[in-house]
């Protein structure tokens, strides 16, 4: 088990720069994510963690040691790839066993490390068949375990419920959290999918363009976006954002009104808040602001309503048991105190 | 139901056609290897009256034919042995490991065997002469290597490259170093690539006329086609003993297509590579 610290890395690919200035420190026995749009860099940080690419800048510690310069054999780290990339000419056995056997070790001890996992992830009936004749979350099992079966020091995970179907996924997806619990393991885990990491994440990175915006637990960067990307980003479905202009500052109070135009760098200002944060009431009162009902979504659980608000569309999240129709005047309300400010230039956070 | 009877005759007539246009002069060397001396000159008969072997016989007898043969699969082996084993390992490096140049590299290896032979024939008659390799096996094993290993690059670079990057990358994590994970990985999948690139090299080896006629002398590395076209003598043309040779060393050649085309196909149906 290994802690892992970036400094200060670069990743460029000809002219193209992918990664810059991450910082990041990995604790022992935690699982990371690291999450973004396609194409943010995400599967570069791990190839680099991996040594599967050399960094252009920066240096990678496992445990305080410097290892930029070590081979991947020589890092002692497993990764469970999208594709699965299980070895088709070999069964799942010698699938299994292959990382222990590059390794040298007694044929008594990969006969018994490999039943041991393959026990621990229910593969023990289809040892003998090839990749090719398994299914979706068999394969997927039988890539976890051969990154498990060798106790590494670090699992590397690239998207790797992203090719199962939906109910898997969610299946999968509680399972690596029970896996990440029983092996106390250090895992870095790369998804797309905000979803994926607010749920499996102890804490979470996000990434665009080759930087980390925010980096924390799920939560803390649920309530505290640190930036418009961050917001928009997590979170389904997503943020409402709102520019304040002379209609949007009715809605909020002296006060606050006065604390944002004292922290505002710029002209405009953007109004945040989270769909789940806007109450919906049929009665027409005075207090909040009045919007018409354009689509009722009802989840079961809870209704998703669809806003028209002057020229605005706003996203509510209400109770279930909250009965209106499409075409309906209600009034909305939201808590200032639950809403968030964002610079309208540079999107970074007001306070 | 007459359309479709008309496009099934079109298409049987089509392929007979094409397998009679094909066999024809396989199928009449074989009549010509059969019939005796006095039949071989004249029409009629179209087939054998007196069907004999004698010509079989008289190319084993008259001749070293048995060491020619011997000369040109040794040759045609070696050949095949050194362009798949250096070509895989080359095709390897281009596919997989990163360096500047490759396109230049790969487009200079076709270029290379774009040369017309001949034109390059004499100075490397010279460059086999000072090497002392004369009317040896290496002077063809090399020549021929030259010339197949640019295909052999192109056929394998293509096959390893199909096999997905992160098998690669996974081998890599697994404990295998670049080169472990050529051997344990990217070769075995590339198995149709190799049985492919080793029957095309053979034949071409087995086949190959101008270098062989150039660089040998005697039968000590004689090979087939220079054995054969030296049949003729000054006054006769042995018709039958040519067809009874050419039939004879085609064989070898058959029987090899056939067991690789197997493992060809084996490998195809696997289908395993994609998830």
């Amino acid at each position: 088990m290994a802690e892992v610290r970036l400094e200060r890395i670069e990743k460029r690919f000809g002219a193209t720069e992918v990664l810059s200035g991450i910082d990041l420190t990995i604790g022992d026995g935690e699982l990371f994510t690291l999450v973004g749009p396609s194409g943010c860099g995400k599967s570069t940080l791990l190839h680099l963690i991996a040594g599967l690419e050399e960094p252009s800048g920066g240096e990678i510690y496992f445990n305080g040691k410097p290892v930029s310069h070590l081979a991947p054999k020589e890092r002692d780290v497993a990764m469970v790839f999208q594709s699965y990339a299980l070895y088709p000419h070999m069964s799942v056995c010698e699938n299994l066993a292959f990382p222990l056997r590059m390794r040298k070790q007694p044929p008594e001890e990969i006969d018994r490390e490999v039943r041991r996992v393959a026990e621990m992830l229910g593969l023990a009936e289809v040892m003998a068949r090839k990749p090719s004749e398994l299914s979706g979350g068999q394969r997927q099992r039988v890539a976890l375990g051969r990154a498990i079966v060798r106790r590494p020091k670090a699992f590397l995970l690239d998207e790797p419920l992203s090719n199962l179907d939906a109910q898997l996924r969610i299946e999968t997806r509680a399972e690596l959290k029970r896996l990440h619990q029983r092996l106390g393991a250090t895992m870095i885990y790369v998804t797309h999918d905000q979803a994926e990491a607010m749920t499996l994440s102890d804490r979470m990175a996000v990434l665009q363009h080759g930087k980390i915006q925010q980096c924390g637990a799920p939560l803390e960067i649920y309530h505290r976006p640190a930036n418009l990307f961050v917001a928009r980003f997590i979170g389904s479905p997503p943020i409402n954002l709102l520019t304040l202009g002379e209609m949007g500052a009715n809605l909020l109070s002296g006060g606050m009104l006065k604390q944002v135009q004292a922290a505002a760098r710029s002209d405009q200002v953007i109004l945040g808040v989270r769909p789940e944060d806007l109450q919906v009431v049929r009665a027409m009162r005075a207090a909040g602001f009045e919007a018409r009902v354009s689509l009722v979504e009802p989840m079961g659980s809870e209704t998703w309503l669809d806003l028209v608000w002057g020229e605005e569309r706003l996203r509510a999240r209400v109770a279930a048991d909250v009965t209106v129709q499409a075409g309906e005047q209600v009034t909305v309300r939201f808590d200032e105190q639950k809403a968030h400010f964002f610079d309208g230039e540079t999107g970074a956070r007001l306070f | 139901m007459i359309r479709a009877f008309l496009t099934r005759s079109g298409l049987v007539f089509l392929l007979a056609a094409t397998a009679l246009f094909c066999l024809g002069p396989v199928l009449w060397q074989l009549v010509t290897s059969l019939k005796p001396e006095p039949e071989l000159t004249r029409l009629p008969p179209i087939l054998p009256v007196h069907p004999t072997l004698t010509h079989y016989a008289a190319i084993f007898s008259g001749h070293p034919f048995f060491r020619i043969i011997l000369n040109s699969f040794i040759v045609a082996a070696t050949t095949t042995g050194l362009s798949l084993g250096i070509g895989s390992l080359a095709a390897f490096a281009l596919a997989r490991l990163g360096f500047g140049g490759k396109r230049i590299l790969l487009g200079v290896a076709l270029a290379i065997s774009m040369f017309p032979p001949i034109s390059i024939v004499s100075p490397l008659y010279l460059v086999i002469r000072a090497l002392g390799l004369r009317d040896t096996w290496w002077a063809l094993v090399v020549t021929h290597t030259t010339f197949a290993l640019p295909l052999t690059l192109w056929i394998l670079t293509s096959f390893f490259r199909e096999v997905p990057g992160e098998l690669y990358r996974a081998a890599q994590l697994d404990g295998c170093t670049p080169l472990g994970a050529f051997r344990r990985v990217l070769l075995p999948l590339a198995t149709p690539g190799l049985a492919a690139a080793a029957i095309l090299v053979f034949i071409f080896s087995w086949n190959e006329f101008l270098f062989a006629l150039t660089f040998t002398t005697t039968e000590a590395s004689r090979t087939v086609p220079v054995g054969i076209a030296l049949f003729p003598g000054l006054h006769e043309v042995p018709y039958g003993e040519l067809a009874a040779a050419s039939l004879v060393v085609t064989v070898p050649i058959i029987l090899l297509v056939l067991f690789f085309q197997r493992r060809i196909v084996e490998g195809l149906t696997a289908g395993a590579v994609k998830g």
